[in-house]
């Protein structure tokens, strides 16, 4: 019996959707909810109201998400439960007055939701693109990006409570919306969350994440006299050139951004195994073509963080001069 | 008898005047089509009331047999299908490049990475004249703005106290001898301003009248716009505690702001609107994430990273609402390929883009822009109304050489690309092939590709 009950509605529920439908009188209905902006997973209350249709004697059949929840007459209001950030609830109302005419109304509930991006305090070379990674116990700045409708409202209006490594607690007051943390060993992930909320209202928000740490890398690059460090063109495996000199200078990307400032990594050149001095800048090293014809320079470079010593990294490279 | 030999005369008379207005007519339509070119008025007009009809396109530029694409897709005449479809307009590397417009022809400027120089070059020809002689050497990034008379130059110094990098970014006006031309040997200078240093980011909107950039700060990052015509006039209209974006000025003044991308970790892009101070999210938690919006930023080229899989995809801003969730505004391009070595047309809803047949298993973007990777690139154009993708040309068949495509942009009638080689950072044009008459690009050549890459090529149309 129930079930016929719910084909009849939602053949009548189709029915009402036809072109015939009295759409022009739609907005002489409107629906409020409680709370104004509904978060996610939130009870919503939804209510509608007319100063133009007597609904108190109007039979009203209620679905979300298309499925009926509610019919009867004057039943104008239903409590529901919002989805999980990013899923929509969709209420229709289908309103049959005594009159005879039919009417309908739509409402689309999209939860709150919180952006939560980061940015690792670690080191890529000028005029990068990509994204600087976190690295062994380099720092890691987090930001949250609420928003209650479709766009963001000032960060500064809303409370936030930072958490991470599921206990640790980053800090929390009203326009917090930015912290630092740390991250842990390379590889290993530490998991992020923020929850705000707007003072004075129930509108809430909550965004989890998790931070991937990654390893830190040196790559070489070729600097030319005339056009400056190639950063287009990492110099790997064997390399082929007619100058007489050759300057390398070696990128250490995603190293802990503080340490680099204060000159604290380690640079190590070796050439056919042999370790040998840099130019005045330790990132850089010039060979020179020899005299005679010798085989080529095996060069590797090798950057060690003392103040993080899993942040290291080591790559190398064959240059061969030869004649033009 | 007198009265038939004179009507035989007029008839004569009459026929030679018939004859004689076909001929003068047509000499005026040669005339107006040589004089006004064939999309002109005149032109149009002339055609319409012909009893043969509109002058179409592939009748003014020829027939197009073969499946040779060397120099013979895109001939207005005979002389054209002889010119080679790419050409190269710099011999040193180049730090940023624009067209401008003049007299209704197409030139290239660009500004030489050694040292700064501008220099002008015709596409058709490959004749250049030299514009300036400012030296500023190692020149990293250039951009031009307003109709190509005012560049920013970057480049590095060296802060001798931290011995740290310094980005030193400089804005100049052209100052050339003969109001922006270069009919006369004798070269300009530059002449400007520095903007702040270490400026992380900058965009200058595609009309080209203003410059957005970004300023790390303590608290994050500041963004300013600097109308490029009166730049006394600059403003700080941004400041945000996440500093890490890309951003891209549209002519509405709007910034698109797109996290830095790593391959592995989400990324969001914004439309970021200085007037209301609202920061409205367009496209969320895709891995590897870059874009590239349209001149209006109704459109998006995004490309995402799906389980090892490069994808580039469009987003459509304009229908977009609450209601719709944000897989309604999506759209998969089946090609591989960064957004940023795309261009979008100027005339039509299309696309131009550099894309590799296949990538390999290495990280994208990071290692692309490391410089640890490189692609070698196939031409493509993209309809954005149908979705249809169409081969534009090899260049391992002509000019026998591998091209990594960045900087790309179209000249104003759509005729040429322009591309810089990431490799060796040298300035290329291509033209661009014309359609024919059921709107296909001719077929070109794929002799050359493996089995694997021609199955590849055939899911696309040509």
């Amino acid at each position: 019996m129930k079930s016929i009950f719910y084909i009849f509605l939602s053949i009548l529920f189709l029915g009402t959707l036809s072109p015939s439908t009295a759409f022009a009188q739609l907005d002489l209905v409107n629906i409020t909810t409680s709370p104004k902006t509904p978060g996610p997973n939130e009870t919503v209350k939804v209510r509608i109201g007319s100063y133009a249709v007597d609904l108190d004697s109007s039979n009203l059949v209620w679905y979300v998400n298309n499925e009926p929840i509610k019919e009867g007459v004057a039943e104008k209001e239903i409590t529901l439960t919002t989805g999980n950030f990013g899923e929509k609830t969709t209420v229709d109302i289908i309103i049959f007055t005594a009159s005879g005419l039919k009417l309908n109304k739509q409402l689309v509930i999209a939860p709150a939701e919180v952006d939560l991006l980061w940015e690792a305090q670690t080191y890529t070379p000028p005029f990068y693109k990509g994204k600087a990674l976190p690295t062994h116990k380099s720092l890691v700045r987090l930001t949250a990006i609420p928003r209650f409708n479709t766009s963001t409202s000032n960060p500064k209006e809303f409370y936030y409570k930072w958490t991470y490594n599921r206990i640790q607690n980053a800090g929390e007051a009203l326009g917090k919306n930015s912290v630092t943390i740390p991250m842990g060993y390379p590889d290993a992930k530490v998991p992020v969350m923020v929850e705000v909320s707007l003072p004075g209202t129930d509108w809430k928000g909550v965004k989890n994440g998790d931070i991937q740490g990654s390893s830190a890398k040196v790559v070489l690059y070729h600097q030319a006299p005339l056009l400056g460090v190639q950063f287009g063109h990492a110099l790997s495996g064997g390399i082929r050139t007619s100058e007489t000199e050759f300057t390398i200078y070696a990128v250490p990307y995603h190293f802990s951004l503080d340490n680099i400032a204060n000159n604290n990594l380690l640079y190590t050149w070796q050439i056919n195994r042999q370790h040998t001095n840099s130019d005045f800048d330790q990132r850089n090293l010039t060979l020179i073509k020899p005299e005679k014809q010798e085989r080529p320079y095996a060069v590797s470079f090798r950057a060690q963080n003392p103040k993080r010593i899993l942040q290291e990294a080591s790559t190398q490279a064959t240059i061969s001069f030869i004649s033009q | 008898m007198d009265i038939d030999i004179e009507n035989k005369q007029n008839g004569k008379k009459k026929w030679i005047f018939i004859i004689a207005g076909i001929l003068i007519l047509i000499a005026i339509i040669i005339f107006a089509i040589l004089r006004f070119g064939k999309d002109s008025t005149v032109a149009k007009q002339i055609g319409s009331i012909l009893p043969f009809g509109q002058l179409s396109d592939d009748a003014s530029r020829g027939d197009v047999t073969g499946n040779n694409i060397e120099g013979t897709l895109n001939g207005n005449t005979s002389g054209e299908q002889d010119k080679p479809l790419f050409l190269q307009l710099a011999q040193g590397p180049v730090a940023g490049a624009i067209n401008v417009s003049r007299e209704g022809k197409t030139y290239v400027r660009y500004v030489l990475r050694e040292n700064g120089f501008i220099y002008e070059v015709d596409p058709e020809t490959g004749a250049s004249n030299q514009l300036t002689n400012t030296t500023i050497p190692r020149i990293y990034e250039a951009y031009f703005g307003n109709s190509g008379n005012t560049v920013i130059l970057r480049y590095l110094t060296r802060d001798e106290l931290s011995r740290l990098d310094v980005i030193k970014t400089y804005l100049a006006n052209l100052e050339l001898p003969t109001n922006g031309t270069s009919t006369t040997n004798i070269v300009g200078t530059l002449r400007g301003e520095y903007l702040p240093d270490n400026i992380s980011a900058l965009s200058i909107s595609p009309d080209k009248k203003n410059l957005f950039y970004l300023l790390p700060i303590p608290e994050g990052v500041s963004g300013t716009i600097v109308p490029l015509q009166s730049t006394q006039q600059a403003k700080e209209v941004f400041r945000n505690s996440f500093g890490e974006w890309l951003p891209q000025l549209l002519d509405n003044g709007t910034v698109l702001l797109t996290t830095k991308a790593s391959a592995d970790v989400p990324g969001y892009s914004y439309i970021y609107d200085p007037k209301n101070k609202t920061l409205e999210r367009m496209i969320r938690e895709k891995n590897g994430l870059t874009t590239q919006a349209n001149s209006s930023g109704t459109l998006v080229i995004y490309n995402e990273n799906i389980a090892g899989n490069f994808t580039l995809g469009l987003y459509n801003n304009k229908v977009i609402s609450s209601a719709d969730s944000d897989a309604q505004n999506e759209a998969p391009i089946p090609l591989t390929t960064l957004p940023e070595k795309c261009a979008w047309g100027t005339v039509h809803h299309t696309l131009y883009c550099g894309a590799p047949l296949s990538i390999g298993n290495v990280k994208i973007p990071d290692e692309w822009y490391q410089g640890i990777t490189t692609f070698s690139d196939l031409f493509w154009m993209v309809n954005t109304d149908t979705e249809e993708i169409s081969l534009l040309a090899d260049p391992k068949d002509e000019p026998k050489r591998s091209f990594d495509v960045i900087m790309p942009f179209i000249d104003n009638k759509e005729s040429f690309l322009f591309f810089v080689d990431k490799n060796d950072s040298s300035l290329w044009s291509m033209r661009i092939p014309t359609l024919t008459q059921d709107g296909d690009v001719p077929p070109i050549d794929t002799s050359g590709l493996s089995p694997e890459e021609l199955k590849d090529v055939e899911g696309s149309t040509y």
